[in-house]
């Protein structure tokens, strides 16, 4: 495939700058390796499949943007192209009959009240100068929504052979909405993401990848190299993926930014002339050095060393647990008051987070999302899965790996509610990671099972719950089951085989099971690919002294009958007879190991395939005192640790502890009525 | 306190005084409270027993984070609390969402219900304290209670009524404007100030009704009357006419509620007892807490009365002209 690759002058401005500023070598001059030692490609020696050229102006009073410039797609697969599909995600914001809308009613009323969004192509043209424009039409793959112009498909000329280069002449224009999700403006703020007609991805099969733009979907597209220009007045501060090669001034006096960036899917920017920039460069032994660039508004500027620590610490366990960040910059947005929906989200070498002005450190706030979204870079930017058919592959691994991240390089959150925009913490409550943070699995844990299209779950709650969730909970519990070394080996060697390629599912699955030893399909079968719940419980457990046999015995002469408590003596008096029944009682079935816990201290592990519905043990012994299903903790998806345990002897302590604390605060709520009939605000 | 005018000082103190002389009172409203409370849990003590006796973690899920228990217990009974994501979204700052309502459960509703019925038992209990205070008229605390039933009763109601309105008005008119309007603002700060805003009105007009409310029942003990509407008229002239008074007894005495539960929390708020003594003694510390709350509350009324009394007098003409001594002014 290689031999195919032409460098155009995109490429050779990418690969000069690239050299120039990086040039794949870490911080001590050394390329950087993958895990088994071979060198690691750098962004500008990898084929490029779809590369842009693109000029873009924007009027920061209208939100209109003009675009035009080249689009050059390279055929990498083995059948001939007939077609070219095209995103033009701005169309999501066009009118309320759009797919996106349909699933985000919520969100037309404010693109009605402050604007819609929208985006036509104006030209386009290949290098022979055939006008493709005429042909092009919509097409709704997913819906069949007939007003849905999300995407659209082109007929070209003539068909381009395998290994074949076309160049297409393109001019588009853009009506940026109000942000409502991901892009557009508010009031003076933007953020242009999704702006250019973008192709989808071409698999290796020749078909196409195009899905329109869900409510819950983000995104897929093919690597390539982007040389941006951005026209805009003077006086606004600018940030996009990339790095800034040149700024110049217009004829006009407008200033011209230009961008460039090889081995990357996606270009978003940001502009807004109350954005506070800081800069600083990430160095770490080992890792290659890379510039930080945060815009933040001016409000949350004094979180600028909290953004950098997020940002370094991400930079430096990512990097070390799952192979370099490669790109010589990394620019970060914190997006205004009422523009939240353009923060959290990824982009590459391009990220946007945000926070609320009152959060102390213990929230876990903005460290949370910065090292979120900054984690995408790898599981999205660099690993580059599907966000649409298999979100979960980028969002719930990125949400595990940013657990392991926090763990290492923070204390725990604590427990924190906001009343009247007020953070209250719970200083002695500190939150579990992971199971805290996944708790909203633990609220629909088999609504929907995780291997859906991003837009196939029930609803957005069940999107949320089983992508980001069930998934990271899922890879925890793969973690605990084949050991934190293994783990980490597993998953090096998947980051290292698709970096800056499109894995699937079962390369996931077939790369940790190698790496780890452990056969990992009957857990991706039953809790990725199924729905079913995951609990097991201790039914019943009893344990009574073992009473001496009772009846006849011996023969002739001496048989004699022994009746019953004449034997209180024997030692049959000190032993115990316990029974301990597991159960089964979600649809998983995994091995599972069960802890006898005894009077005198000892235990005893029991192991069980799971198979069936129930086991029971009986075990003699000393005298037992509780079971415990799972007693190391393995299963994290167990969606009811409740009944995981159970004791001989009830204790009632703590069942007597929440009925006095519900009683006080019922209690406190009665004399809170009465504040209603007798002032005091208590 | 030490911020009150002295005049005002003189009567919290002597309000705090008969709050004091009346300890059967204070100690009656403390059970009945905590009978209620007794009453409206007792359902829910077997559930926790079956919960939580016989699981190894139930010692985690009553001292820590507790969601994992909820959510089970949301799970596996919900027609015993409802839905818990409901009660969530009735608190929201964003106000009550009264469409959440459906998706309360039966007993959830019952429980509300209950509740409310004994905020305006409360307010019966307390118009009975209050008909024990006038000394020329002095009744037992049951008789006043008695006696006073039916027009408190009124007054509750229309008191509810008014606060519902007026609520209501300041929500649709202004919270939903607000907070349209705070969306558009690039200044979190702004935004912020403008929900702090709605809280400020929002406690102020509770507090300007509640005033209200608590002066009509003055007057109609102090008249011995239940003309209820009558008394209404007179509170709010009342209040017309001494603003600042009223207001400054009820928010210098309403500044050590957050005392009281600052030292609460950082006292018994976090004991976590493992034992019977030491769940009796979180018990007892617990009633004093909830006593000393009820008894600032008792303070505000009797202590409302004094500057009610007060005001009466400096109001009443002398029976004779007082001349200046020679020489002075």
């Amino acid at each position: 495939m290689h031999s195919h690759v032409s460098i155009s002058g995109t490429r050779k401005i990418s690969l000069l700058v690239a050299s120039l500023l990086w040039g794949g070598l870490t911080a001590s001059g050394l390329p950087a390796l993958a895990a088994d030692g071979r060198p690691l490609l750098s962004p500008a020696e990898i084929p490029e499949v779809a590369s842009y050229t693109l000029r873009a102006e924007l009027d920061p009073v209208t939100h209109r943007l003009l675009g035009r410039g080249q689009i050059q797609f390279s055929n990498r697969s083995d059948s001939p192209t007939v077609e070219l599909w095209f995103h033009l995600y701005l169309n999501a914001f066009r009118n309320s009959a759009s797919t996106f809308l349909r699933e985000d009613p919520e969100s037309v009323e404010t693109l009605a009240e402050q604007g819609w969004g929208w985006t036509e192509i104006r030209t386009l043209r290949d290098e022979a100068g055939h006008d493709l424009l005429p042909k092009l039409g919509y097409a709704s793959p997913d819906d069949g929504n007939p007003d849905d112009r999300t995407v659209a498909r082109v007929p070209l000329a003539a068909p381009l052979a395998p290994g074949g280069t076309l160049r297409l002449e393109i001019s588009f224009e853009a009506q940026l909405p109000r942000v409502v999700e991901r892009t557009g403006f508010k009031n003076g703020f933007h953020l242009v993401a999704q702006w250019f007609p973008k192709l989808g991805v071409h698999e290796p099969d020749g078909t196409w990848s195009c899905p329109q733009f869900h409510a819950s979907s983000e995104f897929y597209a093919d690597y390539g190299d982007y040389d941006v220009t951005l026209v805009l007045p003077r006086g606004i501060v600018v940030g996009a993926t990339g790095t800034r090669v040149s700024e110049s001034v217009e004829a006009d006096g407008r200033i011209a930014y230009r961008h460039t960036q090889a081995g990357v899917h996606d270009f978003a920017w940001t502009a807004w002339s109350d954005f506070v920039e800081r800069r600083r460069v990430f160095r770490h032994p080992g890792l290659p050095e890379t510039e930080m660039i945060l815009l933040l508004r001016r409000e949350t500027a004094g979180f600028a060393e909290r953004y950098f620590r997020a940002l370094e610490n991400g930079l430096r366990y990512l990097g070390e647990w799952y192979g370099p960040y490669p790109y010589p910059t990394l620019t970060m947005v914190d997006p205004p008051w009422g523009a939240s929906g353009a923060g959290g989200m990824e982009y590459p070498t391009f990220i946007t987070t945000g926070t609320r002005v009152l959060n102390p450190l213990p929230t876990g706030s903005p460290e949370g999302v910065t090292v979120h979204e900054l984690g995408h870079q790898w599981w999205y930017g660099l690993v580059a899965s599907d966000e649409f058919r298999e979100s979960f592959l980028d969002e719930g691994i990125n949400t595990y790996t940013t657990a392991r991240v926090l763990r290492h390089a923070y204390p725990p959150q604590v427990w924190s509610y906001r009343a009247w925009e007020v953070p209250i913490l719970f200083a002695s409550a500190p939150r579990d990671t992971p199971l805290d943070t996944s708790a909203r699995f633990f609220r629909r844990p088999t609504v929907d099972p995780i291997s859906r299209t991003a837009w196939g779950y029930l609803d957005s709650r069940s999107y949320g719950a089983l992508t980001y969730s069930k998934m990271s909970l899922l890879m925890e519990q793969i973690e605990r089951t084949v050991g934190p070394a293994a783990m980490l080996r597993g998953m090096r060697a998947y980051a290292d085989r698709f970096r800056f390629r499109h894995p699937r599912t079962a390369d996931l699955e077939q790369t940790l099971s190698r790496e780890t030893g452990h056969d990992l399909s009957p857990l991706f079968r039953q809790a990725l690919h199924g729905s079913d719940g995951l609990d097991y419980a201790i039914d019943s457990v009893k344990s009574s002294s073992k009473a001496a046999p009772v009846g006849v015995f011996g023969e002739g002469e001496q048989r004699r009958v022994v009746p019953e408590g004449e034997d209180s003596s024997s030692e049959h008096a000190k032993e115990f007879e316990s029974l301990v029944v597991v159960r089964r009682l979600g649809g998983v079935r995994l091995p599972i190991v069960t802890e006898l816990r005894f009077a005198d201290g000892r235990t005893k592990r029991l192991s069980w395939d799971g198979e069936e519905r129930w086991v029971r043990y009986r075990v003699t012994g000393p005298r037992l005192t509780a079971a415990v299903a799972d007693p190391d903790d393995v299963m994290v998806l167990d969606v009811d640790r409740l009944n995981n345990s159970r004791r001989v002897e009830p204790d009632k302590r703590a069942s007597r502890r929440w009925s006095q604390r519900l009683r006080f605060w019922v209690q406190n709520l009665l004399e809170t009525f009465s504040t209603l009939a007798l002032w005091a605000p208590a | 306190m030490s911020r009150l005018r002295p005049s005002l000082r003189a009567s919290a103190r002597l309000g705090f005084a008969e709050v004091l002389k009346r300890p059967h009172i204070v100690t009656a409203l403390l059970v009945a409270n905590l009978i209620a409370a007794w009453i409206l849990t007792a359902p829910l003590y077997g559930l926790l027993s079956t919960e939580l006796d016989h699981t190894l973690y139930g010692d985690a899920m009553a001292t820590g984070a507790s969601w994992r228990w909820f959510d089970t217990v949301d799970r596996n009974h919900p027609q015993a609390f409802g839905n818990l994501d409901a009660w969530g979204g009735l608190l929201s700052d964003g106000g009550v969402r009264w469409g959440d309502l459906r998706k309360l459960s039966g007993p959830a509703l019952s429980f509300l219900l209950a509740g409310f019925s004994l905020f305006g038992l409360s307010a019966l209990l307390h118009s009975g304290f209050l008909a024990t205070l006038p000394a020329e008229r002095r009744m037992g605390f049951a008789a006043a209670t008695a006696y006073y039933a039916l027009p408190t009763a009124a007054l509750t109601f229309f008191a509810a009524v008014i606060y519902v309105a007026v609520y209501g008005l300041l929500y649709v008119q202004t919270g939903k404007w607000l907070e349209d309007f705070r969306t558009s603002l690039d200044s979190e700060w702004a935004a912020m100030a403008l929900t702090w805003t709605r809280l400020g009105l929002t406690l102020a007009v509770l507090l300007l009704v509640k005033l209200v409310f608590d002066l009509s029942r003055v007057v109609l003990v102090d008249r011995g009357n239940w003309n209820w509407p009558w008394a209404f008229l007179v509170a709010v002239r009342e209040l017309t006419r001494r603003p600042g008074r009223y207001l400054q007894l009820y928010l210098g005495l309403g500044a050590i509620a957050p005392i009281l539960i600052g030292i609460w929390s950082l006292t018994f708020g976090r004991f976590a007892p493992q034992g019977w003594l030491g769940l009796l003694l979180l018990f007892l510390a617990q009633q004093i807490f909830l006593g000393a709350r009820l008894a600032l509350r008792l303070t505000h009324l009797s202590a409302a009365r004094q500057v009610y009394l007060e005001g009466i007098r400096l109001r009443e003409k002398p029976p004779f002209k007082v001349e200046a001594p020679d020489g002075e002014a």
